[in-house]
């Protein structure tokens, strides 16, 4: 599995983020799109593979590539919920490798918050959940917050511990939707939603787009930026609908952790900065314990010592995640995103020292999908 | 007033089914080649891939996974009847587990492991709905 070896990301970029309501989410995709090319120093001409997803568009792709005046010779629109980008990256390494492409654009947008504030979907009806009233993820997400609670002493500290410190985060991120400070009574006192989950437990609503540029190695060290190496890359999934996840409080990023671990030759104790899709507080904790920072069941202690936080042992959504920063309904590129800027010690007040390898780990669907991808700034041995 | 909440797609594969529990049973799909049963009902056994199913009566009797008091709801026809209980049951007897509403239990009460049994409740001409309550008497 060398594959990976021979590409490099190129450009980053994240639309306008927040409340964008002049824009439609083909445009967030297309001014990110523009961006991470500039940045890259690469003209849309250059682009020949071209990657995404939608919950508002069912041909993603086609729809950027006319709006974009692109042509090009390979598309791929995976949908795995907001865990596809990641997948996305993965697979345009290997459509580069076989040669099916050379530069490959994946890019996302959406106007969540413009068009409502409703989680953005196709269209999709469950016979045996709908009938019950079921707040569709929110609810979800609860149900595996209060079996873990129920499993392993997990407490309303521990979940409200994640706000808080992801917000600490966002406080040094310009960009971040929301940057003021909060407290756990805070988190513990907003609106209670889905017990044992409250509004701060659960993910920003926004508008936003982002865009990520891949291809050969040795033409992105002839670019503008500094070379992002992807070292392992792992996917699975146990269930669509909550009803049938076969554990609430073991995740399918077991499986892609696994993977990506064996692939790149790291473990979790080499990992230096974590990018971890945070749709609700419960996610952080299930994903630190399935990808190995702490043992099943002491996510919640993990995470109470402060290690999350700035200063912290394992630095965790240094941008301040889909909780703080921006949530437009299909967040996984942007845990790439400030993967690359960690390691290219872009991230200004943010920044992790001597940041060498990153992991960002994407989550789809009802804790359905998930993908984990390992990033380095220097090039595997 | 009109039943104004989310109603299934009864058609297909799962017709027995509902139409089991608009007539007050419980017909739960079994796998003849690894005996073991499921739920949603389909056509291909997810244990074992086999395709010789068929529905079994179930005892309607099964004890909670995880729930959560839905406070906050943005369902239609559900709004006004917060708190209300969201939880999955785990059936007796195998590998099935359904989503369901916990009725005739103050949602404070609830618990997981709490053992519950099926409630059928009729909500239109064609169609009832599985909820559970808790089981007379405890386990
Ligand atoms: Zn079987």
């Amino acid at each position: 599995m060398s594959f990976f070896k021979d590409v490099a990301i190129a450009g980053v970029a994240e639309s306008e983020l927040g409340n964008v309501p002049h824009m439609n989410s083909v445009d967030l995709m297309a001014q990110a799109s523009v961006r991470a090319l500039q940045e890259a120093g690469l003209k849309k001409e250059d682009v020949d593979g071209l990657f995404s997803s939608s919950a508002h568009y069912s041909m993603p792709t086609v729809t950027l590539a006319e709006y974009m005046g692109i042509t090009p010779k390979y598309m791929d629109a995976t949908s795995i919920g907001g865990a596809s980008f990641v997948s996305h990256v993965a697979h345009a390494a290997q459509a580069i490798v076989s040669g099916m492409c050379e530069v490959a654009l994946i890019a996302y947008g959406s106007t969540q918050r413009t068009d409502g504030g409703g989680l953005a979907n196709i269209t999709e009806s469950n016979p045996f959940e709908d009938p019950f009233g079921y707040n569709d993820p929110i609810t979800a997400y609860s149900l595996a917050a209060q079996r873990h609670m129920f499993e392993f002493g997990t407490t309303r500290d521990q979940l409200s511990e994640v706000a808080v410190a992801t917000r600490k985060w966002a406080s040094m991120n310009e960009k971040a939707f929301k940057r003021d400070l909060i407290t756990h009574d805070d988190v513990k006192n907003s609106t209670l939603i889905s017990t044992p989950l409250t509004k701060l437990d659960c993910c920003l609503v926004s508008d936003g787009g982002a865009a990520l540029v891949l291809t050969t190695r040795e033409r992105a060290e002839k670019l503008n930026t500094k070379p992002t190496y992807i070292w392992g890359y792992g996917e699975s999934t146990t269930h669509r609908s909550i009803s049938n996840m076969p554990s609430l409080v073991h995740t399918a990023a077991i499986e892609s952790g696994k993977s990506a671990y064996q692939m790149a030759g790291v473990g979790p104790e080499d990992i230096q900065v974590a990018e971890l899709y945070d749709a609700f507080s419960i996610n952080v904790i299930l994903f630190l314990e399935d990808l190995g920072f702490c043992k099943k069941g002491e996510g919640g202690r993990f995470i109470s010592n402060g290690n999350i936080a700035p200063g912290g042992k394992l630095p965790v959504n240094t941008n301040g995640g889909g909780l703080s920063y921006c949530h437009p309904g299909m967040y996984g590129l942007f845990t790439i995103i400030e993967a690359v800027r960690q390691l290219r010690g872009e991230s200004g007040e943010r920044q992790v020292d001597n940041c060498n390898l990153a992991l960002a780990h994407g989550n789809g669907g009802v804790l359905s999908s998930e993908v984990t991808m390992v990033l380095s700034n220097e090039t595997k041995s | 007033m009109a039943y104004n909440k989310p109603l299934p797609n009864t058609k297909g594969v799962s017709e027995i089914y509902w139409k089991g529990l608009k007539e007050k049973k419980f017909l739960i799909p079994h796998c003849n080649e690894c005996n073991e049963m499921f739920f949603y009902p389909r056509v291909v056994c997810p244990h074992c891939g086999g395709t010789n199913i068929e529905f079994q009566d179930h005892n309607g009797k099964g004890e909670i996974y995880s729930y959560s008091i839905v406070e906050k709801s943005f369902i239609q026809g559900f709004e006004k009847e917060v708190p209300y209980t969201v939880a999955l049951v785990q059936l007796e007897g195998g590998k099935a587990r359904m989503m369901t509403n916990i009725i005739e239990c103050e949602p404070e009460k609830v618990e997981i492991g709490m053992p519950v049994e099926i409630h059928f409740q009729d909500v239109t001409d064609e169609i009832a709905l599985p909820h559970f309550k808790p089981m007379k008497g405890g386990r």
